[in-house]
């Protein structure tokens, strides 16, 4: 907290314990139906109004909170878990290995990374798992390459063949002299990751290839609000806004970190 | 340039397998799961003999990219239309969208890139950053559907969702561009923005910059002339890698607006699991991708002749 300051983390913080505790915030099932009370403009009853089956749209949007952290920061984890060993791994062999490795990345990488996305969904087919492994596959290349940047300086460091010199074995020195001293480029493009992450799980299911219906999920509420745009218009604005503010929030921090690093 | 174009091949050529593996990798009977209940079993057979499948997987590959070489790009599984005919009427669409974002690009990144470098302390500098900062995180289908809505439907100003082509009306086809191509355009305006703001700073930093000042120029002359002209050239670079995205882009932009370009084209496919055309438009966009950040890669050697000097030393 102290290193971060508080402003920028404070939004995201907020979101963590939503989503944690969705069911005590929240005054209404996401996913009870009242048809007496359909799209209603914000009230104190619904202070967000509701949606074309009645349904309360700030507990959806409370619940919706867990969805977008789970596959945003999910995936970014899992993309981290999977790119950066496979980085280091590449980066602190060479040779072939590494230029196999790194060609297959820069493939990757070389797709747009919503049209990547969409192939693999398409792949797979559509729902909340499959748009998470979507943007995992999505995001591993860029950690793969940070942490293969890392390791190709770390590498030739005095510290690190000292250790080769000591009889570490290559496991050791890769995790234990290499790793800590590539984490902190990752620990920058971990928020960035992430927000890239909820945009891209929130496009996916604004197309309908994402979440599916009735999960609630901000992207997906944004594409069912569309067709009540004339009746409703504050109905899409609530989730946009949220998506918004989230992934301001992770950039944000992202730029405060780098910003500390270069100090 | 030539060892540059051969690893864009053979970063296409490694591409071409991924896609391609979108249909090989299907579970089953890949026929069987693309057709699913909607043909008969000799159709399913037609399917089973024109994708190969009895053939091993990587010969199933070399006959599907002789086919894609030659331009046969296979027929939509739903309505039997050739994929080669449906991209030859939306690739067009994409390119005008493309080409309307790119204005929207240069119209957001210019001015407010040029004046956050020169006036770096100044109140505005601070609001520009914030705007910045609001419009890379908005995502673009809801400012897509803010705008048809506050455009389209609350104000009537511009046609809220369609696509009317020029030879029909040029004035309607232009205001039905617009809206797609802020949507589109606005988030890497905001990116170029910045990127713009970077470079200048840079180039204002230098020796040549001072001399230009010291001969007494008019400052507007330094700054649009001078260094401006300088920063240009990695400006153009990430330009040309950010006018590619537009082809990811533009599969949410035209669902939003109803433009029916190589995106929304994407989009009902993989709706409708109509593999074949998904496969195709996927292959054709990352095709256009990498050849677009090719050709910028070739106008950046041929726009700077200091690549092209240290080239030539390089092999001397």
């Amino acid at each position: 907290m102290k290193i971060l300051g508080p402003p920028c983390v404070v939004p995201l913080l907020v979101l963590i314990v939503t989503a944690m505790f969705a069911p005590v915030l929240a005054q209404y099932d996401p996913l009870d139906m009242d048809k007496q009370s359909t799209l209603q403009a914000p009230s104190w009853r619904h202070p967000m109004g509701t949606d074309q089956f009645g349904r309360d749209i700030l507990s959806r949007l409370i619940y919706g909170t867990r969805v977008a952290l789970a596959i945003g920061l999910g995936a970014t984890l899992a993309a981290a878990a999977i790119g950066v060993p496979l980085g280091l791994w590449a980066g602190s062999l060479g040779g072939k290995t590494d230029a196999a490795l790194m060609r297959g990345v820069d493939t990757l990488l070389a797709i747009p990374p919503v049209l990547l996305a969409l192939a693999l969904v398409a792949m797979l087919g559509p729902g909340s798992v499959n748009a998470g492994i979507a943007v995992a596959v999505v995001t591993m290349p860029q950690f793969a390459r940070l942490a293969r940047a890392g390791a190709l300086a770390e590498r030739e460091q005095e510290y690190t063949e000292a250790a080769v010199a000591l009889g570490a074995n290559w496991r050791w020195v890769v995790f234990r002299t290499i790793f800590p001293n590539v984490l902190s480029p990752i620990t920058v493009q971990v928020p960035i990751a992430a927000s890239r992450a909820i945009l891209l799980e929130a496009s996916l299911s604004f197309l309908g290839l994402g979440t599916q219906p009735p999960t609630p999920s901000w992207g997906l509420m944004v594409s069912e609000s569309r067709s009540y745009m004339y009746t409703v218009p504050t109905y899409g604005i609530f989730p946009g806004a949220l998506i918004a503010v989230t992934v301001l929030s992770l950039n944000n921090i992202s730029d405060v970190v780098r910003r500390r690093r270069r100090a | 340039m030539l060892r540059r174009a051969a690893e864009a091949l053979l970063t296409i050529l490694l591409a071409s397998m991924l896609v391609f593996a979108m249909t090989a990798a299907l579970p089953g009977d890949p026929a069987l799961a693309m057709l699913g209940d909607r043909g008969t079993p000799e159709q399913l057979q037609a399917l089973r003999a024109y994708l190969g499948l009895d053939q091993p997987i990587p010969v199933q590959y070399l006959r599907w990219l002789g086919r894609v070489l030659r331009g046969d790009l296979g027929h939509s599984l739903i309505n039997g239309y050739p994929v080669s005919a449906l991209l030859a009427h939306a690739f067009p669409i994409t390119l005008q969208l493309s080409a309307w974002s790119l204005v929207i690009v240069v119209v957001i990144a210019f001015p407010t890139g040029v004046y956050a470098a020169t006036h770096p302390r100044s109140r505005l500098a601070r609001v520009l950053d914030w705007y910045h900062g609001f419009a890379l995180a908005m995502p673009v289908f809801w400012l897509g559907v803010l705008l048809s809505w506050f455009f389209g439907v609350w104000m009537r100003w511009l046609p809220p969702s369609g696509f009317i082509a020029f030879a029909d009306d040029p004035l309607r086809w232009a205001k039905a561009m617009i809206l797609p191509a802020v949507s589109l355009g606005l988030g890497v305006g905001s990116i170029m923005g910045r990127f713009v703001q970077a470079a200048l700073e840079d180039v204002l930093g230098r020796d040549f910059i001072r001399t230009a000042r010291a001969k007494g120029l008019a400052e507007h002359g330094v700054i649009w002339i001078h260094a401006l002209r300088n920063a240009l050239i990695p400006i153009l670079t990430v330009f040309g890698i950010y006018a590619g995205f537009f082809l990811g882009g533009a599969v949410i932009t035209e669902s939003v607006f109803a433009v029916p370009g190589m995106g929304s084209a994407l989009w009902r496919a993989i709706l409708s699991r109509d593999y074949l055309v998904t496969q195709s438009i996927i292959l054709v966009s990352v095709v256009g991708f990498i050849a677009i950040s090719l050709i910028t890669d070739v106008l950046y050697a041929w726009v700077d002749p200091r690549i092209r000097y240290s080239r030539a030393e390089g092999r001397s």
